[in-house]
């Protein structure tokens, strides 16, 4: 299980950045975080020469400028400067690559993306740079008040859901949130396609059983009561698993969204599971943590890109 | 990506600058010296001819059949891959674009381009004919009755307007949103380049050209034969191959006619009239009909036709050993090929501005569904007076098929008036398919030009009228169906790698599209800075 000592939060100059501030100003005062960034990426900003050219005398670098604008808003939206150091970089390059080296650097345990929803804006920054990142991402929309108060952790029983269910506990005692959890099942291919629909339920409740002795074997692994955290068995029919965990996290009034992501290489590209990837795409009202385990993304780039 | 966009010539205004003649001569000439050639041959040869036209197409048809029947299942899933693909966001013209026809117009339009005089021809007789003759059990029982409608259903359905969808949606894209001339050769940009221009490109469109002229000539011809059909048995004039022929001569004139005024005025104004008039008589016989017995057999036929649409859609007639399907599905299956430049051309036209999953959805379901209402109306009408033993419309089919719809209205009130208005009605279809049949193959003669000279026009309409009328010569509806599947299958080929070459157009349009998010974000983020500079610097 990681700390989450340190915190990137990424902004683009744009009115996103004002919420931003305010839910990683709550984050901060959740949790014992030692330091937080305000990360800017410069983009490739030759700007047009008539703009130029209404600026004569500017003599700074343009990337101090911007850092003097991000500063202030940091100083009237960010409420805990005294309690934390804080940090606020413009950084040029290539947006991904200077992104992934920035949180290896600094080693970033969290990453705060925005996600635009009525604010316009393609998303293509995160979503190049979850599946590569090292750190665990948040992504948090506009429309989203900061409280966690009750925390959803999706669970596969495997690895990555023990350190899921992990970090969730940790930030459940933090924040004081209540924990559920939530497991979607599939019957499996094996059985398709020569069931009635008497035999569909039948399955449905054999698999329910089944998923509740896994959930025990796998809350004891970790030693936790199972009891202590309820979990809701699924069924998944539609094999929409993102849908569902929208759904249900939508029903019962969740604060967060979290769940262990693996990553894996596909066509020379490194991409999140499809779970994940899904769920950071539909989900708009609840923030999602995609819970990342860096040694994990560290060893499978290094073995990829070696 | 602007050099991306630079690949692609945009020819500037495709307007015509010769008063008399501006052909496009590689094209113009191969194609009028094929047709000319053609009608001369048949002409001097004579009656063997009937016999030359049997043999091509017994020899294609058992040859290519399962060709054709792999094909037409190719263009159909092809283009529901686009519709349902990341392409099916992009919109014909860019973003920006928007319809320029209602939807209920656009599908008024889509439909009567697409079938035309053929389904006044065969809306009675093609069920009569299966029901008679059905390739699967024993003819005139119940069974064959439903497999009449079942196969009927099959010809006219979704994959008629699966080739037609894949013609026009290359057309319109390579046109619309890359700057292309609107001619075949244009959709082979992506695989040939520059090349487009040159004797492959030229190639292409003479074979678009052939295929069309041929496709409308087959269309054409069965119209006159209903046409001289309804006049026999309205006034009782001989039903010959001379009268048919001069039936051509008269009607290619009234064309003639029409496209000398131009498009906005008579054809526009005509085809509209086609539309009420066919809406109408669809209407008339579904009331005065067995109105339960058409809504319960659309019902019902669409179920089947569902039920068993794949099995139909691959079947070979491999376990029969006979050739009836030579004569019926590959010859729609080619008709439909070779009627596809047209159509496709014509639904290109009117389909700027939709995405291309609504431009699939929109030509596949709507028309489809329009046809099949029109075939339960007509040949379910036929079928439930032949099943009760009420008229022998099934007889009257067999012995000429042009005159099994008149016997149909026969047994319905004022049928002197309502034969009478199916033959207007064919007549006009006749007059508007001719006419734009002749401004889509000028424009493919004239290198992508839409407004060249009318002479040209006009010699395309009376070559259309006389292929139509050689033909009739030559062997009669054989003739015209061995029209329609020599050309539709060098065109079937044609067709395949076009596929190819929009799904390359297509993957080069979605990456601009994503280049234009980018740049638009870049944009914006410019704009940003610039406003934090003058905030901060006016400090």
């Amino acid at each position: 299980m990681e700390k989450l000592d340190n915190i990137m939060v990424c902004m683009d100059l744009t009115e996103m950045d004002d919420f931003l501030i305010s839910y990683a100003s709550y984050l901060v005062e959740q949790t014992d975080a030692k330091k937080i960034y305000f990360l800017h990426l410069l983009q490739n900003y030759d700007l047009p020469a008539e703009i130029l050219s209404e600026f004569p005398d500017l003599k700074r670098p343009i990337s101090k400028v911007l850092q003097e604008e991000l500063e202030e808003n940091v100083a009237k939206n960010f409420s805990h400067q005294e309690s934390i150091e804080t940090e606020v970089v413009v950084e040029e390059g290539v947006k991904s690559d200077t992104l992934l080296q920035f949180t290896r650097e600094h080693k970033i345990n969290l990453t705060v993306f925005g996600k635009k929803v009525g604010y316009q804006g393609s998303g293509a920054l995160p979503r190049r740079v979850m599946p590569l990142t090292p750190s665990s991402v948040i992504l948090v929309s506009e429309t989203v008040f900061p409280k966690i108060e009750k925390i959803m952790v999706r669970i596969d029983f495997s690895k990555m859901s023990e350190i899921a269910m992990k970090t969730a506990i940790q930030l459940s005692e933090y924040t004081g949130a209540q924990l559920i959890a939530l497991h979607a099942y599939r019957i499996p291919i094996s059985h398709f396609p020569q069931y009635s629909h008497d035999d569909e339920k039948r399955l449905q409740q054999k698999m329910t059983k089944h998923s509740e002795k896994e959930y025990e074997k796998f809350m004891k692994k970790l030693k936790l009561d199972p009891k202590a955290i309820p979990c809701a068995f699924l069924y998944d029919r539609n094999y929409q698993e993102a849908q569902l965990l929208y759904h249900y996290g939508l029903k019962n009034h969740v604060d967060l969204i979290m769940i262990g992501s693996k990553i894996k290489s596909e066509l020379a590209n490194v991409i999140l599971d499809r779970t994940s990837e899904e769920l950071a795409e539909v989900e708009k009202n609840i923030p999602v943590l995609i819970v990342k385990d860096r040694k994990q993304t560290l060893g499978f780039l290094e073995a990829l890109f070696d | 990506m602007a050099e991306k966009e630079e690949e692609y010539e945009i020819n500037p205004e495709l307007k015509s600058t010769k008063k008399y003649f501006d052909v496009d001569g590689p094209v113009f000439w191969p194609s009028a010296i094929v047709v000319v050639l053609f009608i001369a041959v048949t002409l001097i040869v004579g009656e063997p001819m009937a016999e030359i036209f049997s043999t091509i197409q017994n020899s294609i048809s058992e040859g290519g059949g399962w060709f054709f029947v792999l094909a037409v299942n190719f263009f159909l899933v092809f283009v529901l891959y686009i519709a349902f693909s990341k392409f099916g966001k992009i919109k014909l013209g860019g973003r920006q674009a928007k319809p320029e026809f209602s939807k209920g117009a656009w599908f008024a339009m889509l439909f009567s381009a697409g079938m035309g005089i053929g389904i006044l021809f065969w809306s009675v007789g093609e069920p009569m004919n299966h029901f008679i003759n059905s390739p699967t059990s024993e003819g005139q029982t119940v069974e064959a009755a439903r497999m009449a409608m079942e196969l009927t259903f099959l010809h006219w359905g979704l994959h008629a307007w699966g080739i037609y969808a894949l013609v026009g949606m290359a057309l319109a894209f390579f046109t619309f949103n890359r700057g292309l001339p609107l001619t075949i050769s244009s959709v082979f940009y992506p695989l040939l380049g520059k090349r487009v221009n040159g004797p492959i490109g030229k190639i292409i469109n003479v074979m678009a050209v052939v295929a069309t002229l041929f496709g409308l000539a087959t269309s054409l011809g069965m119209g006159v034969q209903q046409v001289s059909a309804g006049l026999a048995h309205l006034f009782n004039l001989p039903d010959t191959i001379n009268t048919q022929v001069i039936l051509i001569t008269l009607i290619t004139l009234a064309a003639t006619g029409s496209v000398v005024a131009g498009l906005s005025s008579g054809v526009k104004r005509l085809s509209e009239i086609n539309i009420v008039l066919a809406g109408l008589f669809l209407v008339f016989i579904i009331i005065v009909g067995p109105t339960l017995f058409i809504v319960d057999s659309f019902v019902q036929n669409l179920g089947s036709y569902v039920q068993n649409f794949f099995e139909l859609s691959f079947w070979t007639e491999t376990y029969q050993q006979s050739d009836w399907q030579n004569s019926w599905t590959v010859f729609y299956w080619a008709w439909w090929v070779s009627w596809s430049p047209f159509v496709g051309m014509f639904i290109a036209r009117i389909s700027r501005g939709r995405s291309l999953k609504e431009f699939v959805l929109g030509v596949l379901i709507v028309p489809t569904l329009l046809t099949f209402l029109w075939l339960s109306a007509f040949g379910g009408s036929a079928m439930f007076l032949e099943l009760n033993g009420l008229a022998d419309i099934a007889g009257a089919a067999k012995e000429n098929v042009a005159t099994s719809l008149y016997v149909l209205l026969e047994q319905f009130p004022i049928s002197s008036v309502t034969s009478f208005v199916g033959v207007i009605l064919v007549t006009s279809f006749f007059v508007t398919s001719s006419d734009s049949g002749s401004l889509v193959v000028d424009s493919l003669t004239a290198g992508g030009k839409l407004d060249a000279p009318v002479a040209q026009r006009i010699f395309w309409a009376l070559t259309e009228g006389a292929i139509a009328a050689v033909l009739l010569l030559g062997g009669g509806l054989q003739a015209l169906q061995t029209a329609a599947i020599t050309t539709g299958l060098p065109f079937a080929i044609i067709l395949i790698i076009i596929a190819w070459s929009l799904l390359k157009g297509l993957r080069g349009e979605h990456l601009e599209m994503m280049e234009r998010v980018r740049e638009r974000e870049h944009k914006d983020y410019q704009r940003i800075v610039a406003d934090i500079l003058k905030k901060r610097e006016s400090k």
